[in-house]
């Protein structure tokens, strides 16, 4: 029987790798999307009202 | 599904994710036993010998492909029934799942059938429906990846969605409609007892995955929506946007 391990051994190889790059690819999805996220619901908030100067001009 | 985790009232989005990342190192540890328990428990196959070990791979994945576009086709018809945005986004998260592992099913049809048909490629009903499925899905993510329109690209992405799904039966039954080179459906029925715990449990890791997997995306393309929301809600909505 022909020695048939390189197959073998490229079919994990090539499932793992697909497997691990797209767990990959959504994560680094998942925190842009946070930042994403965070920055807009910055952005859109209501302006803070403007605070009172204690000391005047300077 | 529940809300949205995020968590902007302490400025950390991206610890919603705690619970995927719990899901997932769960999901590939599982794979990984799984694997290492089906290879180290079956003999080798009367006629293609160790080769057979591809199919604790191979089989496991396009049973998953079949279950994600499963769900495509379960969240395209609630969102053309209900037209809620969670369900359209639901679908785009198995389909972008089921495109991967329908991709990953086809290359290892292709690695395994070199060794035992002695070809990489061949015009088989079940792998040219197979492949079609894939062109299909890839499509669909084309689809959305263009349309601007949120209403628009979700109704579009949903027909396309059912009928990608009504390929799924057809590359199911093709073995048995038109029966040439590629084998019945592996299943533990039609397989050696010898290899059938092996199939189920790398099928149940496969399924933990696809779960963690479509989570993940649905998860996150709920933030990305949330954050187009937010935006849209700044620019029409007459907020004062402070800036720096």
């Amino acid at each position: 029987m022909p020695n048939n391990l390189p197959f073998i051994v490229s079919a994990y190889a090539l499932t793992w790798a697909v497997l691990i790059g797209y767990a990959w690819h959504l994560t680094s999805a998942r925190r842009d999307a946070g930042r994403r996220l965070e920055s807009a619901a910055r952005e859109s908030a209501p302006a803070p009202a403007p605070r009172e100067s204690a000391g005047g001009s300077s | 599904m529940g809300a949205i985790p995020t968590t902007l009232d302490d400025g950390a989005p991206a610890r919603g994710g705690s619970r995927e990342l719990v899901l997932g190192a769960a999901a590939f540890l599982l794979l990984i036993a799984m694997q290492v328990y089906a290879i180290s428990i079956s003999q080798a196959d009367r006629d293609m010998g160790h080769l057979q070990k591809i199919m604790y791979v191979h089989v496991p994945a396009a049973w998953s492909m079949m279950l994600a576009f499963f769900v495509v086709a379960v969240a395209s018809l609630r969102y053309l029934w209900k037209g809620r945005e969670n369900d359209d986004l639901l679908a785009a998260a198995a389909a972008e799942s089921g495109a991967l592992l329908t991709g990953l099913t086809v290359a290892l049809g292709m690695i395994w059938a070199k060794p035992t048909w002695g070809i990489w490629w061949t015009w088989d009903p079940r792998v040219t429906s197979t492949a079609v499925l894939f062109f299909i899905y890839v499509g669909y993510l084309v689809l959305r990846a263009f349309v601007d329109d949120p209403d628009r690209r979700a109704q579009w992405s949903a027909a396309v969605g059912l009928l990608g799904a009504l390929n799924v039966p057809i590359v199911y039954m093709s073995v048995r409609w038109w029966r040439t080179l590629h084998q019945v459906q592996s299943s533990p029925s039609t397989v050696d007892p010898n290899f059938g715990l092996g199939l189920r449990i790398n099928a149940i890791a496969f399924t933990v995955l696809l779960i963690f997997f479509i989570r993940h995306r649905y998860v996150t393309a709920k933030m990305e929506r949330e954050a187009e929301h937010l935006n849209e809600r700044a620019a029409l909505g007459g907020l004062e946007i402070p800036h720096a």
